[in-house]
């Protein structure tokens, strides 16, 4: 299996039982999910003809752009689904959205739960929430926002949103920061890496040293903005703002395609797990030649793929356009493969079809 | 080669002050000269001794991420419009007399009434043009470079990321051949999605801005400019191509060649570039089966023209391909539609039953849309008609002026059989205008 270094507590299973479960997952798939099934029939694997999770067909994200990928045995009339998530899309023009389809909210839970505890909270029960994320109240198509939502439920012992459903800073949003500063206990902060850069960037409010033993949980990139700052300044800037060190910021992975995350587990393994993010042992991992899609040496860069086995309800083999590489079992992110779109004076034919053709 | 940029804030504001200087001097150099002069230097580009063209060859492939062999093509395609011979016919195409653009000139009486009387015209170009390029196409920047100085416009040319090397050895190659029109262009690049506070500064002064690029990005620049600015835009626009039925017949090779050409030419990023192809029902030979001899020509010219140089450009490329392509299959699967494609090779064709929403196809690709009739396209295609640049044809004679008529009234402004598509002549009617009128204003003596 691709990922073997699994963080303390979440040991990794043996790739015998991983196999087990993902023919299992696949067989429901197939079964019940009719786009994915053609697609597989069409490279002639069935539930039957497989033998490693490995050959099972891996759908692209591009398609929860263009597909209901719903792995369930309830029809949309009988039950909707507990969750349906949205990609964010960019803001550079009117990229369509991906969407992925969440029959039972409770894996998601299952599959979030110990994994975030162990890699943000592995010396606290409960914490103050800080986040900079918006509410799944005020987001509820988002899964990023729904997974803090998360959080505040099993870790919080009280939470601040600072940021509304419009993307702007609560009114107050800096008292609530500088009054956190001043009390004794640690707080922990959630945030993306654009939510951190506008926070240093909002204005003339000061800084703010938040108490010790504060952490930071920092996920997604700059994709689609036109600004972006490298690693280092980032988690720089996350600390000129509020104080917290290098060694208690947490690097986060997800997408909106899978409901299994992702950690650098620097709180437990310190600052050595930098930029090496650990899985769950339900989340198989791979980095692949995008062009004859087999397994990249070790520590060769490649496109990711994901098994995850949380994604029951849609589709659990995914293939990202994000380029990392994998060693000693962890991954290195390095980023989405830029160029999708038209570089000429052409324009994409269906972007503009989407205002105004006969679809 | 990555660009980096090379303008500063403040520095373009002195640059503007140094063109404006240059201007009396180019008002007094009759037009023919300039053209004369511009066409001396653009003939460089052709002359396979010439070490400006050998340099331009060598940069352009890593620049505008083209091979060297379909670089060559592009050069040689471009570079046909940049002749005095072509120059000078620009110029008799957009002004009756040339002479306009050096004074004043007795006009021609206007329609039969003897009694109205006849005023001298001039044409006057603006004082400071500014032409803000992007993308990747080679030669953009030396047009626009070109049709400021024919209407004696001192300009500033921010060229795109990928056409950056030609508009400069262009504009260096007219210094050392003509110092006076030289110092009328200066040519700077910085990312026009990015920095924003050297657009609005690079513009403010002009009397004239023309623009090419996305919607999003000559929307922009609109809102940079005062109303007393001519404006001028060239947003994104995509072509199509349409082919009858009576074509439909014999050896579809020719065809499939000529197609194919166009679709590769420039990596398919041109708007002049067909991205899909509408064919009639009926014809002797089936949609499928024109698909794949298009897909054959398109493979052949894989070894012809390669595609990218750099194994970098080529990874990011297969990995949006293998996105699309997959998801495409899942569309493949479901029997809505059948893709061929190149495996490791960057082209991929792929035949609709009906109009689908696709994600949109990097590299050399086409899609195939049967309809019942060729008259029905504009319909079909509803107000995207009005981002359609060109159309390229393949149909009898005697149908090519009525729907000409059809798709110029949808939106389209150019029609033209495949084999001319890839590179209009320099006085084409671009989107639709006259490339050098619509710099220029009018004066009339009364």
């Amino acid at each position: 299996m691709g990922v073997s270094g699994g963080v303390d507590g979440l040991e990794p299973w043996k790739e015998k039982a991983f196999q087990g479960v993902a023919q299992e997952v696949f067989g429901w798939q197939f079964e019940l999910c009719d786009p994915y099934r053609s697609f597989c029939e069409r490279r002639g694997v069935t539930p039957s003809s497989v033998s490693d999770w490995r050959e099972i067909p891996a759908v692209p994200t591009t398609a929860f752009k263009y597909f209901d990928l719903v792995s369930s045995p309830y029809t949309s009339i009988s039950r909707k689904p507990d969750a349906a998530f949205y990609t964010s899309g960019t803001t550079l023009g009117s990229e369509r959205r991906g969407c992925h389809f969440v029959p039972r909210e409770s894996l998601y839970r299952a599959a979030f739960h110990e994994p975030f505890r162990q890699a943000l909270l592995p010396d606290v029960n409960k914490i103050r929430v800080i986040s900079l994320i918006p509410s799944p109240v005020a987001a509820s198509h988002s899964s990023l926002s729904w997974m803090v939502g998360m959080a505040v439920d099993a870790f919080a012992d009280e939470v601040d949103w600072l940021i509304q459903a419009n993307g702007e800073w609560a009114r107050d949003a800096f008292d609530v920061l500088r009054a956190a500063s001043e009390e004794e206990a640690p707080v922990l902060v959630l945030g993306t890496a654009l939510a951190f850069l506008h926070l240093k960037e909002a204005g003339d409010e000061p800084s703010v040293t938040l108490p010790a033993n504060s952490r930071a949980m920092v996920t997604g990139g700059f994709k689609g903005v036109r600004r972006a700052i490298g690693r280092s300044e980032l988690y720089s800037t996350i600390t000129d703002c509020t104080g917290i060190d290098r060694n208690m910021i947490v690097n986060e992975y997800g997408m909106t395609e899978l409901l299994s995350q992702m950690y650098e587990p620097v709180l437990t393994e310190g600052i050595k797990a930098a930029r090496r993010l650990a899985a769950p042992p339900w989340l198989g991992v791979r980095v692949l030649d995008p062009a004859t899609l087999e397994d990249k040496p070790e520590g060769e860069q490649g496109i990711i793929s994901f098994f995850d086995l949380a994604n029951l309800g849609s589709v659990s083999h995914v293939l990202t356009e994000d380029l990392g590489a994998l060693e000693d079992g962890r991954l290195t992110v390095f980023g989405r493969v830029p160029g999708s779109e038209p570089r000429g004076c052409s324009r994409a034919m269906d972007d503009l079809m989407a205002g105004g053709g006969r679809l | 080669m990555s660009v980096n940029r090379d303008a500063e804030l403040g520095q373009l504001s002195e640059t503007k002050v140094v063109l404006q200087q240059a201007r009396p001097g180019i008002l007094s150099r009759p037009v023919t000269e300039i053209a004369d002069v511009l066409g001396r230097v653009g003939e460089r580009f052709s002359d396979p001794g010439d070490q400006l063209r050998r340099t331009a060859l060598d940069k352009l492939p890593s620049e505008a991420k083209l091979s060297s062999e379909l670089a060559e093509v592009v050069l040689d395609g471009m570079a046909a419009g940049w002749t005095r011979e072509s120059l000078s016919k620009l110029l008799k195409n957009e002004f009756a007399d040339p002479a306009l653009l050096d004074g004043l000139v007795r006009d021609q009486q206007r329609g039969n009434d003897r009694s109205l009387s006849v005023p001298s015209v001039m044409a006057v170009g603006p004082t400071l043009c500014v032409q803000i390029s992007s993308g990747s196409v080679p030669g953009v920047g030396v047009n626009a470079l070109i049709r400021s100085l024919l209407v004696k416009a001192p300009t500033l040319i921010k060229p795109g990321a990928g056409d950056v090397v030609l508009t400069r050895l262009f504009a260096e190659a007219l210094r050392d051949a003509d110092t006076e029109l030289g110092s009328a262009v200066a040519v700077c690049y910085w990312s026009g999605e990015e920095d924003h506070e050297l657009t609005r500064q690079a513009v403010a002064g002009a009397d004239a801005v023309v623009v090419y690029g996305s919607d999003e990005s000559v929307l922009s620049v609109r809102g940079m400019v005062p109303a007393s600015c001519r404006f001028i835009a060239y947003h994104h626009r995509f072509g199509v191509g349409i082919v009858g039925r009576e074509k439909l017949k014999g050896s579809m090779t020719h065809l499939a060649n000529q197609v194919a050409r166009a679709v590769a030419m420039f990596e398919n990023r041109g708007c002049v570039c067909p991205q899909i192809l509408f064919v009639e029902r009926n014809g002797d030979v089936k949609v499928e089966a024109f698909a794949h001899f298009i897909a054959e020509s398109l493979e052949r010219l894989a070894s012809e023209w390669p595609s990218h140089v750099e194994p970098e450009f080529a990874d990011q490329e297969s990995v949006v391909l293998r996105q699309v392509r997959d998801t495409i299959e899942i569309q493949q699967a479901a029997g809505s539609v059948s893709m061929l494609h190149g495996g490791l090779e960057n082209w991929t064709v792929v035949s609709e039953l009906d109009l689908l929403q696709l994600p949109f196809l990097p590299g050399r690709s086409l899609r195939l849309r049967t309809v019942e009739n060729l008259e029905d396209v504009p319909s079909l295609l509803g107000e995207a008609c009005r981002h359609i640049q060109s159309v390229g044809y393949a149909v009898a004679e005697d149908r090519v002026n009525d729907l000409a008529v059809l798709f110029g009234r949808a939106g389209a402004s150019r029609v033209v059989p495949f084999d001319g598509m890839s590179f209009p002549p320099a006085w084409w009617l671009h989107d639709g205008q006259g490339p050098l009128r619509a710099l220029v204003g009018w004066v009339e003596v009364q």
